[in-house]
């Protein structure tokens, strides 16, 4: 396997695990129960390997969510987690720079103007792709994270 | 009905608005009373929620939308190209020019999609054809289910939608 694979792959682990333990902490004065399973993910060519996933459930273990590890083989992110509740789903992606920059360039390759992919990710970290044409991306925090709970396990 | 000058925004609007319906009919189905399901498939059966059906069709809905908009704007990228070439049309010798116009066209319709978007070098970002390109190949998957192209990089709606549309802007500006 390449290292780069291999290097990308267990940074995206870690950075599940960084993800889920803020998780933790942004639920815990709410009454819901956490729990963690693993689940195999293919992507050549870093074959299959086992990643974390995260269950959860109200006190009465009805399903709230589950947080999803898509992999590292994302057009446009570095990695994707997704957030799937009984009534809907939503898009978590980190960004190791920021959203992708666009460059526009003339023939001499002289960059005339830099946007990115989405507005409002300048920074590292992970984000909500907001599901509209605007291409707005919105970081993840506590209450971000709250909403998106209600917003997926609730009709 | 019009949809101004973004070939992607019939596509999306259909999308959103699909998106939007399932989002009442799972408001419905939260209720006790059924009655507005009835004489559709999403009367609850054989253990299948409504919620659930949703849910697949949902999924299914996000394929079918990347389908969608790849053909919009391999279309597009096609027509920008032939028109591009009309010029051939006055090309001289005059007996020559229909033909070889005729021909143009005809063989367009033909170039692989990845050669299409190369022909932008001078014009789109080097990473944004790149990410077009790794749409095409989900396309190709979702497409064909060939276990060879189970490689391809995974899309959602709105990034796909993002990345063509950039480009489809990015070629705009160039010819304005």
């Amino acid at each position: 396997m390449a290292d780069e694979a291999l290097e990308r792959r267990q940074a995206f682990l870690e950075s599940i695990e960084k993800l889920f333990s803020l998780i933790r902490q942004w639920i815990e004065d709410v009454d819901l129960k956490i729990d963690e399973t693993t689940i195999p993910i293919d992507e050549p060519p870093a074959g299959v390997y086992q990643a974390p996933k995260l269950t959860i459930s109200d006190k009465k273990r009805i399903l709230i969510a589950e947080l999803v590890p898509v992999g590292t083989n994302i057009i446009g992110a570095d990695w994707r987690v997704d957030m799937v509740g009984p009534y809907d789903k939503e898009v978590l992606v980190y960004w190791v720079t920021g959203a992708p920059e666009i460059e526009k360039t003339d023939r001499n390759e002289t960059v005339h103007a830099v946007t990115r992919l989405f507005k409002g990710a300048e920074q590292p970290g992970w984000y909500l792709i907001e599901d509209t044409k605007l291409g707005r991306a919105r970081s993840l925090n506590k209450e971000l994270f709250i909403d998106l709970l209600e917003e997926v396990a609730n009709p | 009905m019009t949809y101004g000058d973004d070939p992607l925004e019939s596509v999306w609007t259909t999308y959103v608005t699909t998106q939007s319906s399932f989002k009442v009919t799972k408001k419905v189905s939260g209720r006790k009373d059924l009655s507005l399901l009835s004489k559709t498939n999403l009367v609850p059966v054989d253990g299948l929620s409504t919620t659930s059906l949703i849910n697949s069709a949902r999924d299914e809905l996000e394929d079918l939308l990347i389908l969608a908009m790849w053909a919009k704007f391999e279309r597009y990228l096609i027509e920008y190209i032939q028109g591009v070439g009309a010029v051939l049309d006055t090309a001289r010798p005059v007996s020559l020019a229909g033909n070889l116009h005729e021909k143009f066209e005809m063989s367009v319709e033909s170039w692989k999609s990845t050669d299409v978007i190369d022909l932008f070098k001078d014009i789109v970002d080097e990473k944004l054809r790149g990410h077009a390109k790794n749409i095409k190949k989900y396309r190709d998957y979702i497409a064909h289910k060939n276990p060879r192209n189970e490689d391809a990089p995974k899309t959602d709606p709105a990034t796909a939608y993002r990345v063509l549309s950039n480009f489809i802007l990015v070629i705009r500006s160039e010819a304005s």
